[in-house]
C-alpha cells in the first residue's frame, strides 16, 4: 500500500512539473511572439527603408521643373487660408491628396501601401527669438508609433508670387500674415533683402 | 542525504526552477528587443543630407546674388560686393536658424568677396527704342570670347513698330540670329536660327509686354513660346542689334568681361544704354557642423550658370 501510494505521489509531482515547465514555456514563446520587432511598423529596417522614401520624395518634388516644392509652400488661396484644394486651415489637404505631382508621388509611394502622413510647412518668425511657426500643408491625423520623418529646406524669395490660380501677380513682400486680411499668406517676410524666408516641409509617414 | 521519498519532490522543486529559468531567459531577451526597438526609435526623425544641404545652400547663393545683381544700377563693384556680402550674411542666418531648429545642425554661409568675380551688364532700364545713336550697332563689341550668362529683352508691345529687329550672337566660329517682328499689339513673331537648327514662333505679350528671355529661348510671359536660345553658343565676341528702331522696350546683357564703352549706370533708369557691375561668381565659405557631420567647403558659384540647370 505505502509502495503504491508512492508511485502514485511520484507520477503526481511529474505531471505537475511537466505542467509547470510547459506553462513556462508557453509565456515565454508568447512573450516573445509579442514584442516590437514583430509590428513592421516600428522594425528598424522598415523605418529605415520608409525614412528613405519619404526622404526620396522631397527630393524628386523638389527637382521638378514646375511643381517644386518653393511652388507647393505658395500654392495658397488666401481667401480660404490654406493651399488651393484644400479642406479646412487646420488639416490642409486632409484626406485629399496635394495637386499634381506631389500627389501622385505621395499616393503611389505611401497611400497605396497603406501609410498615412502629414505635411507640415515650418517658416522663420520675424522675430528670431520667436521660434517657428507651422503651416499644415496634409494632415491626418497623429502620427502613430514608429512614425517617420524627412525634411528639406526651401527658400523664398520677396518677389516670388503665389501659384495657385486664384491669386494675382502680387509678390510675397506684398501679403500680411493677418488672418483677417484678405491677403493673408502666413509666411513672413522674416529676412531683410531678396530673401522672403527660409522654410522647412517637413513629411511624416507612419 | 536523498532518500526516494523524497526523489519526487526533486522532480517537482527542478521543474519549477526550470520554470523560472524559461521565464527568465524570455524576459532577459525581450528587453534586449526592447532596447534595441528604443535606440532605433530615437533616430525617427532624419537629418538632410550633406548633399541636399549643399545644393540648397549653392541654389540659394545663387538666387540672392542673381536678385542683387539686378537689383541695383547705380552701385560700383565695391558697394555690389558689400552689397551681396550683407545679404548673403542675411540668407546664411536664415538658413542657419532653419537648420539648427529643424536637424540641430550649425550651417554657415560666408561671403568672401575678395575671392568673387566680376562681371558686366548691359541694360536700358528706360522704356525706348534699342538704338545707340544708331538703329545698327553693337551692344557687345568685336573682340575677345567671353560668357554670355544672360539676354533678356522687354518690348513694350504697342509702342514698338510693325517691321523686324534682328538680333545676332556669334563667336566667329557659330552664331544665332533672332528676328523678332511685330504682327499685331497682341502677338510678335519670333524666328531663330542656331547651330542646333532654326524655330519660328508665334508669341503673345502679356499685359502689353513681350519679356523674351533670348540666352535660354523662352518667353517669361508665354509659356508655348520656345526658341533658339544664345545659350547654345559656349563663348560669344560680338553682340550686334539691327533694326533697333523697331523695337521699344528695356534690355539686358550680362557678360564676364567689362562694358566700358557705356557711361555708368544712375539710380534713375535711362533710357539708352549704360553698364552697371555684377557678381558673376560668388565665393563662398559654407560649413555644416552636427554630430554625425562636419565639413566645410569653399564654393565659386557661377551666377549665370550655362546650359539648363
Amino acid at each position: 500500500m505505502l509502495g503504491a501510494n508512492r508511485g502514485q505521489a511520484y507520477s503526481l509531482e511529474a505531471i505537475a512539473g511537466s505542467v509547470i515547465v510547459v506553462m513556462a514555456l508557453l509565456f515565454a514563446l508568447q512573450s516573445i511572439i509579442i514584442t516590437p520587432t514583430t509590428s513592421s511598423g516600428v522594425d528598424p529596417e522598415v523605418r529605415e527603408d520608409l525614412r528613405a522614401q519619404a526622404s526620396d520624395t522631397l527630393v524628386i518634388v523638389d527637382s521638378n521643373e514646375t511643381a517644386d516644392l518653393s511652388y507647393y509652400t505658395r500654392y495658397w488661396v488666401p481667401e480660404i487660408r490654406t493651399f488651393e484644394g484644400g479642406q479646412n486651415p487646420s488639416v490642409g489637404y486632409g484626406t485629399n491628396s496635394p495637386p499634381e505631382v506631389l500627389g501622385t508621388i505621395l499616393k503611389r509611394t505611401f497611400t497605396r501601401n497603406s501609410r498615412l502622413y502629414n505635411i507640415k510647412v515650418l517658416y522663420l518668425h520675424t522675430n528670431a527669438s520667436d521660434g517657428r511657426g507651422r503651416v499644415p500643408m496634409v494632415y491626418r491625423g497623429q502620427p502613430a508609433e514608429g512614425a517617420v520623418t524627412a525634411s528639406h529646406t526651401v527658400t523664398l524669395y520677396d518677389n516670388q508670387t503665389l501659384t495657385s490660380g486664384k491669386t494675382g501677380t502680387a509678390e510675397l513682400w506684398e501679403y500680411e500674415t493677418n488672418p483677417t486680411s484678405e491677403a493673408y499668406y502666413p509666411i513672413p517676410n522674416a529676412v531683410e533683402g531678396p530673401v522672403y524666408n527660409v522654410v522647412e516641409v517637413r513629411l511624416t509617414v507612419w | 542525504m536523498v532518500t526516494h521519498k523524497d526523489r519526487a519532490q526533486l522532480l517537482f522543486v527542478g521543474a519549477i526552477a526550470l520554470a523560472f529559468l524559461i521565464v527568465g531567459i524570455a524576459v532577459v531577451v525581450n528587453t534586449t528587443l526592447f532596447v534595441e526597438n528604443t535606440q532605433a526609435g530615437m533616430a525617427g526623425s532624419q537629418t538632410q543630407s550633406p548633399v541636399a544641404i549643399d545644393n540648397e545652400v549653392t541654389n540659394s547663393l545663387r538666387t540672392v546674388t542673381l536678385r542683387v545683381n539686378h537689383r541695383t544700377l547705380d552701385h560700383s563693384a565695391t558697394e555690389l560686393g558689400a552689397y551681396a556680402n550683407n545679404n548673403v550674411t542675411r540668407l546664411g542666418t536664415a538658413l542657419g536658424e532653419s537648420y539648427a531648429a529643424s536637424s540641430s545642425l550649425s550651417v554657415s554661409v560666408r561671403y568672401r568677396n575678395d575671392s568673387s568675380k566680376f562681371g558686366s551688364r548691359v541694360v536700358q532700364a528706360g522704356d525706348s527704342t534699342f538704338e545707340n545713336g544708331s538703329p545698327n550697332w553693337t551692344p557687345v563689341s568685336s573682340g575677345s570670347q567671353r560668357e554670355l550668362g544672360w539676354f533678356v529683352v522687354n518690348l513694350n508691345a504697342s509702342e514698338s513698330q510693325s517691321g523686324t529687329f534682328h538680333a545676332n550672337v556669334t563667336n566667329e566660329t557659330n552664331s544665332v540670329n533672332l528676328t523678332i517682328d511685330k504682327v499685331s499689339d497682341s502677338n510678335f513673331s519670333v524666328r531663330t536660327s542656331g547651330p542646333t537648327g532654326s524655330a519660328s514662333q508665334f508669341c503673345t505679350p502679356r499685359r502689353g509686354r513681350l519679356f523674351l528671355d533670348l540666352h535660354r529661348g523662352q518667353s517669361v510671359t508665354d509659356d508655348s513660346c520656345r526658341f533658339n536660345g544664345t545659350d547654345e553658343l559656349d563663348t560669344v565676341s560680338r553682340v550686334k542689334f539691327t533694326n533697333g528702331d523697331n523695337a521699344v522696350g528695356k534690355y539686358a546683357i550680362v557678360t564676364n568681361s567689362s562694358s566700358a564703352s557705356f557711361p555708368e549706370c544712375e539710380l534713375t533708369p535711362r533710357t539708352d544704354p549704360c553698364h552697371a557691375p555684377v557678381v558673376w561668381a560668388a565665393n563662398a565659405t559654407v560649413s555644416v557642423v552636427g554630430s554625425d557631420v562636419q565639413y566645410e567647403s569653399e564654393k565659386n558659384v557661377t551666377i549665370y550658370p550655362s546650359g539648363v540647370e
